[in-house]
């Protein structure tokens, strides 16, 4: 039958492939720390029918030849790291990195996850701990007896006891970064997974070389802008709808060529 | 009689085959970089016909045999590129391609897409090194947040290292240039080899696909009429054919 109408499916598949990932975009656009994926395409192999450089005559050749493709396919989809919207929450364990880096968050298993939402709460132990509970790396206990916890913006997490003027510093928060934050795998919870396309950890003190510094009382909001999701849900859709009307197009021809004989 | 037949028959493969390339069009509408491929039909060469009456030929005029496809072009127009406020997403102004390193040698891509690889290489999203000037493009330890590439392809720091240079070429003949997919060109004989062009690098833009929506089912639409308008042709060419017999074979 006609190449086609498979040409045209993949296209169908890859539309579909995109308006998912426009469907958990919007899904998260109050999700905090949440980084926004985009879909890239490739075309597929090409069928060469004739070749270009061919002789036709003495001295003559053919300048091009005929190609035709197959369709497309979905290649990577890409996330991208641009800072969120802060959002200011006055709870002073809302911690927001102006910059580069991530969390890192022990798992119960021992690996270490990496996140931008900064939702922290305390256990029942006075630890640190993500809203599922999950310690933030290198752990910080905040004492029974803390009144207050203020974070500066180089990480450092100092507290003020009852009965004390004076705050005592409890602990830092140290950071990581990667070469290339964009191989790092969505591990869901908010959590991101080092891979061998992300890097290494690098792992540093906030506000110094690269990392960015911390700000206490912020939220860092998804990076998603609705506009941008719907323009480009209208483009998925429309091209959908194309592809769609391709293989209509094809399935006429081939009742055409049905009807050759009645 | 007969020859009408395969003339008509001719034009449905001729659009058939017009359709398959259509088809791949559409499916690419939001591939990066991607270039649409156009085919013009040909005729096939024009005989002069003879009637030939008890040894005397007398010509009686010329008669087309039909049509097919020659060649497919590719369309360089310049695809709109858009916005996407992404560090290592490039778009190229005006004429010349990226030069990725593939595993069979040196390939061609207007797809700007990039990313960095594990070992702080500037790679595309299948991991295929982006060439400067001097071999692949390194970042190092340095994160795409920090990665400025100024308008004449240098990738810097934001404090004004200086990491390399993204090498732009050109080819002499473009359509020489032969299409293999995974967004790349391979350049032949046919189209000379690269040439290195002043870039104009834009950072944040993607350049998109050069298919035109409406262009291509305008297109499809019309090869499907005609498609159909070959087929009653051929349906006309039977059906003379069949009167033919039944005509002559009568005995009474």
């Amino acid at each position: 039958m006609m190449r086609s109408l498979w040409t045209s499916a993949s296209g169908m598949s890859g539309q579909q492939f995109t308006v998912d990932t426009i469907a958990n975009n919007l899904a998260n656009v109050n999700t905090a720390g949440f980084k926004k994926s985009r879909v890239d395409f490739q075309d597929l192999l090409y069928q060469t029918l004739r070749f270009a450089g061919t002789p036709v005559t003495a001295g003559a050749q053919i300048p091009t030849g005929i190609q035709v493709g197959h369709g497309v396919r979905p290649v990577a989809t890409v996330k991208i790291f641009s800072q969120g919207t802060f959002r200011e929450t006055d709870n002073p364990l809302d911690l927001v990195i102006e910059g580069d880096g991530f969390f890192q968050i022990l798992l119960p298993d021992g690996t270490v996850a990496y996140t931008r939402d900064g939702a922290f709460k305390k256990d029942s132990e006075g630890r640190i701990v993500t809203s599922d509970g999950f310690v933030l790396e290198p752990e910080i206990i905040v004492p029974q007896d803390a009144v207050e916890v203020s974070v500066g913006s180089d990480g450092t997490v100092s507290a003020v006891l009852l009965g004390d003027s004076q705050p005592i510093t409890i602990g830092t928060i140290e950071l990581a970064r990667f070469v290339n934050p964009a191989g790092l795998r969505s591990y869901g919870r908010n959590l991101f997974l080092a891979t061998a396309a992300s890097g290494q950890p690098i792992v540093g003190q906030p506000g110094m070389d690269g990392f960015g510094s911390i700000a206490q009382g912020f939220l860092e909001m998804s990076n998603v802008q609705v506009v941008e999701e719907m323009v480009n849900l209208i483009l998925a859709q429309r091209a959908y709808d194309a592809n769609s009307k391709a293989i209509q197009a094809s399935d006429d021809m081939l009742n055409t060529a049905n009807n050759l004989r009645r | 009689m007969v020859r009408g037949l395969f003339s008509a028959g001719s034009a449905m493969l001729v659009f058939s085959g017009r359709q398959d390339l259509l088809a791949n069009d559409l499916a690419n509408a939001a591939t990066p970089g991607y270039r649409t491929e156009v085919a013009p039909v040909a005729a096939f060469p024009e005989m002069l016909i003879h009637r030939e009456l008890r040894t005397v030929r007398t010509p009686r005029g010329l008669a087309g045999t039909g049509a097919y496809i020659e060649r497919s072009y590719t369309r360089w127009d310049p695809a709109p590129a858009r916005y996407t406020g992404r560090n290592l997403d490039l778009a190229i102004e005006g004429d010349g391609f990226f030069v990725v390193q593939s595993a069979a040698g040196p390939r061609l891509t207007r797809a700007g897409n990039f990313t960095i690889g594990s070992d702080g290489v500037l790679v595309t999203q299948d991991g295929l090194p982006v060439l400067g000037l001097d071999g692949p493009v390194r970042t190092g330890r340095v994160t795409d947040g920090e990665i400025a590439v100024t308008q004449e392809g240098a990738v810097m720091t934001e404090d004004g290292r200086f990491l390399g240079q993204i090498l732009v070429v050109d080819v002499p003949d473009r359509q020489g240039l032969v299409r293999e997919g995974s967004n790349l060109f391979r350049y032949t004989a046919e189209s000379g080899g690269p040439v290195r062009v002043d870039a104009r690098v834009q950072q944040g833009m993607l350049e998109g696909s050069g298919t035109s929506v409406i262009g291509t089912m305008v297109e499809m639409i019309a090869g499907m009429r005609a498609y159909q308008a070959a087929q009653q042709a051929v349906r006309a060419h039977d059906q003379m054919t069949e009167a033919l017999i039944a005509q002559l074979g009568r005995t009474s």
